[in-house]
């Protein structure tokens, strides 16, 4: 199989994840936070040394600022609901997936609007411009993806961080697809929070992701219940994570986070981000010299872009590029990857896209047997 | 020994790290008692304490409660 199907979920992951994963299985099956004996404070330490682990890779030292999430759309919606008010203005991009679309539509019914900034690929200049120009009086925040699901386009968190700043505005950033690809940490893009998901760039496996706040947030809780904390009172704690962990942690998947991000500072992020772009570059490259693939993005750059790739075949439906691709022995993800929008902005949403990611795992054989594939899907 | 009591279990670990960073010893422990319900804290000397809690409380650490364990 070659799989390219990385956007959707790194694969294979890296021995040390799994050796994380199936070491959590059987070491850590107290329950964390919950009792005393030397079983629970063990499994405690461990979700505590994950906790920091992941904290000092998105830049804070303060442990208690990381929340652990059964995913970055959890993290998300714990966001936008935890914070948003009726009257509220937030400003997204028009690229979002739909883990930010969707909670927003829902609260679109209980008074808070939004606007659409437009993403111009490689001009942050104009999509800073186009952020700036949608700001009102009752904005409250900017949420953002960090990079595009569906084409790869980056952007440019930095400059509309400090453009937060500058307004005095929460900042929010959905880094599913740059997070153990990009740099990024709540200094660097002066945010306040940062959503990410375990098992995409950070290599670690799925139903856990984490949400990294700066010391500035003040998020009511979405779920409330059991911390192992403060259980005489009917209030959720107002400490963290206390306030936004409620119900057993999911230890495995955070254990196996954690060695994955090991796994990424110690491989090095610029390592990483080189050849996944070399490859991505390599890919579009090749593709654009086949007569019926179409592209739609510039070719991918770094700084400007991660490496995922959209395109289509003739006139073939892309659920049908993406099925015969699995015949031949592809992984790619077809169709909308739960992102409409960004579909409806590069005008894609009537039949789709087919979307390839490489990861630090590919290599020039699975290059060259991919372009052989599409140039005969495409002859 | 004394314990400071500072609610969760990861702010209890980050009390530990933050003492160890100055030289002061400690461990976490889950209160046998907590008027309103669960909480961890550290358990350090009582040569130690004052050092302790100035420490915690200049980390913005708020402590609920010390007893003596």
């Amino acid at each position: 199989m070659i799989y390219f199907d990385n956007a959707a979920t790194t694969s294979p992951k890296p021995g040390q994840v799994i050796d994380a994963a199936c070491r959590a299985v059987g070491r850590f099956t107290a329950n964390p936070g919950r009792s005393g004996h030397p079983m629970a404070a063990e499994c405690s330490q461990a979700i505590y040394d994950a906790r920091r682990t992941v904290g000092e890779f998105f830049g804070t030292d303060n442990p208690e600022q990381v929340v652990f999430t059964p995913g970055c759309t959890y993290s998300i919606n714990f966001v936008l609901k935890g914070s948003l008010n009726p009257g509220d203005h937030i400003i997204i991009s028009n690229l979002e997936h739909n883990a930010v679309v969707r909670p927003l539509h829902t609260l679109q019914k209980h008074g808070i609007s939004v606007s659409r900034a437009r993403v111009f690929e490689n001009d942050p200049d104009a999509t800073l411009r186009s952020f700036r120009g949608e700001i009102r009086k009752n904005t409250r925040m900017i949420f953002i993806t960090h990079a595009s699901n569906v084409f790869g386009i980056r952007l440019p968190v930095e400059r509309i961080g400090e453009l937060c700043r500058e307004r005095g505005l929460m900042f929010g950033i959905d880094a599913a697809q740059s997070a153990g690809v990009v740099p990024i940490t709540l200094e660097s893009a002066k945010a306040d929070f940062i959503c990410v998901p375990a098992h995409k760039g950070l290599y670690g496996i799925m139903g856990a992701g984490a949400l990294i706040l700066s010391e500035r947030e003040k998020l009511r809780p979405v779920i409330e219940g059991g911390t192992g904390s403060m259980s005489a009172l009917r209030d959720q704690p107002q400490f963290l994570p206390d306030r936004l962990e409620s119900g057993t942690a999911n230890v495995v998947g955070i254990c196996a986070m954690a060695a994955g991000v090991r796994w990424v500072s110690g491989k090095g992020i610029d390592t990483i981000a080189e050849h996944e772009m070399a490859a991505a570059s390599q890919l579009y490259r090749r593709m654009s010299k086949i007569d019926n693939v179409v592209l739609y993005t510039q070719e991918p750059v770094h700084g400007q872009h991660v490496p995922v790739i959209s395109f289509n075949i003739g006139d073939l439906a892309s659920e049908k590029t993406g099925e015969l691709l699995a015949q031949r022995g592809v992984a790619v993800r077809a169709g909308l990857h739960c992102a409409y929008d960004a579909h409806l902005a590069l005008g894609t949403h009537k039949r789709g896209t087919v979307r390839l990611c490489p990861s630090a795992f590919s290599s020039q054989k699975d290059i060259d047997g991919f372009i052989k594939i599409v140039a005969e899907l495409a002859g | 020994m004394v314990m400071i009591n500072v609610g969760s279990v990861t702010r209890a670990a980050r009390a530990r790290d933050l003492l160890f960073d100055r030289n002061i010893k400690s461990s976490v422990r889950r209160a046998a008692e907590d008027s309103e319900g669960c909480s961890h804290g550290v358990v350090v000397r009582q040569e130690d304490l004052s050092a302790a809690m100035s420490i915690l409380a200049d980390s913005n650490i708020k402590i609920r409660k010390t007893s003596e364990v």
